[in-house]
């Protein structure tokens, strides 16, 4: 089974939607609550990435029995230093964003803590592409 | 008295959308106004204190299964936002105290509930 959604740059009312709709795709084929849970995590982080970063994007998850993959990517101005956008704190986040509770250095850090397998691209004025893997089981943090 | 009711009546607090929202049992309860922090922490059926009103905290609660939404510093959320809210069944409550005073009253609560049990 393989889903994409389309994200829009700085739409905070559809914000999560798609994250949404995985996580009840990932219930409906069974997949154990943990797998779930890291999903939600990862694919929401994705999804916020492209609102508040990008022009636009697509966010998609490829399940299998034994795995579930998440991509997100997008047409925007692409990450100059991928270590330091990993580093837990660092944000390029607008201020208005912030206030919302956003914007707080933690999305690709919790992205890497909850996925079993990232990789990540990056073009400067391009965009970025994330592939990230998480297996289905009950306890893979 | 039920743990609802406790809670309801030692934060004195509002609740903005349906009685029927109310379904979820509470297990616990996770303080935090970063949302990235309460998407990684916060467990299913927990009460989630934040200072925040807007609908993307109806999207972080309906993705982590909490079981309530405290807003906390008098703050009402808007019409959107309570309406989505009743869609996704979130109840969205309203406290007059701050996040520390809301999370103590709670971590209070707590204490005596599992020591009853």
């Amino acid at each position: 089974m393989e889903m994409t959604f389309d994200v829009k740059s700085m739409d905070f009312k559809r914000a999560g939607e798609a994250a949404g709709k995985i996580k009840k795709a990932l219930q409906l084929v069974g997949m154990e609550i943990d797998t779930v849970r890291r999903a939600v995590i990862v694919a929401y982080e994705a999804e916020m990435n492209i609102v508040i970063h990008a022009r636009q994007g697509t966010l998609t998850a490829k399940v299998h029995p034994d795995r579930l993959e998440i991509e997100a990517n997008d047409e925007g101005p692409g990450i100059p230093d991928i270590d330091l956008a990993f580093q837990e704190g660092y944000s390029t986040a607008p201020e208005h964003v912030r206030e919302m509770g956003f914007g707080a250095g933690m999305g690709l850090p919790n992205i890497k803590r909850f996925s079993d397998d990232l990789e990540i691209e990056s073009k400067i004025d391009v965009g970025t592409q994330l592939k990230t893997i998480i297996y289905n089981q009950t306890s893979g943090e | 008295m039920s743990l609802w009711n406790k809670i309801m009546e030692s934060l004195e607090l509002k609740l903005l959308t349906s009685p029927e929202t109310l379904k979820r049992q509470v297990r616990g309860a996770y303080c935090g106004d970063l949302l990235s922090d309460v998407l990684a922490h916060v467990a299913p059926g927990d009460l989630w204190v934040t200072i925040h009103r807007h609908r993307n905290v109806v999207a972080v609660s309906t993705l982590t299964n909490v079981s309530g939404v405290v807003i906390t510093g008098d703050r009402y959320p808007d019409r959107e936002t309570l309406e989505v809210a009743e869609r996704e069944a979130i109840p969205l409550l309203v406290t007059k105290l701050n996040n520390f005073q809301a999370s103590g009253k709670l971590y209070q609560i707590f204490s005596e509930y599992s020591q009853e049990m």
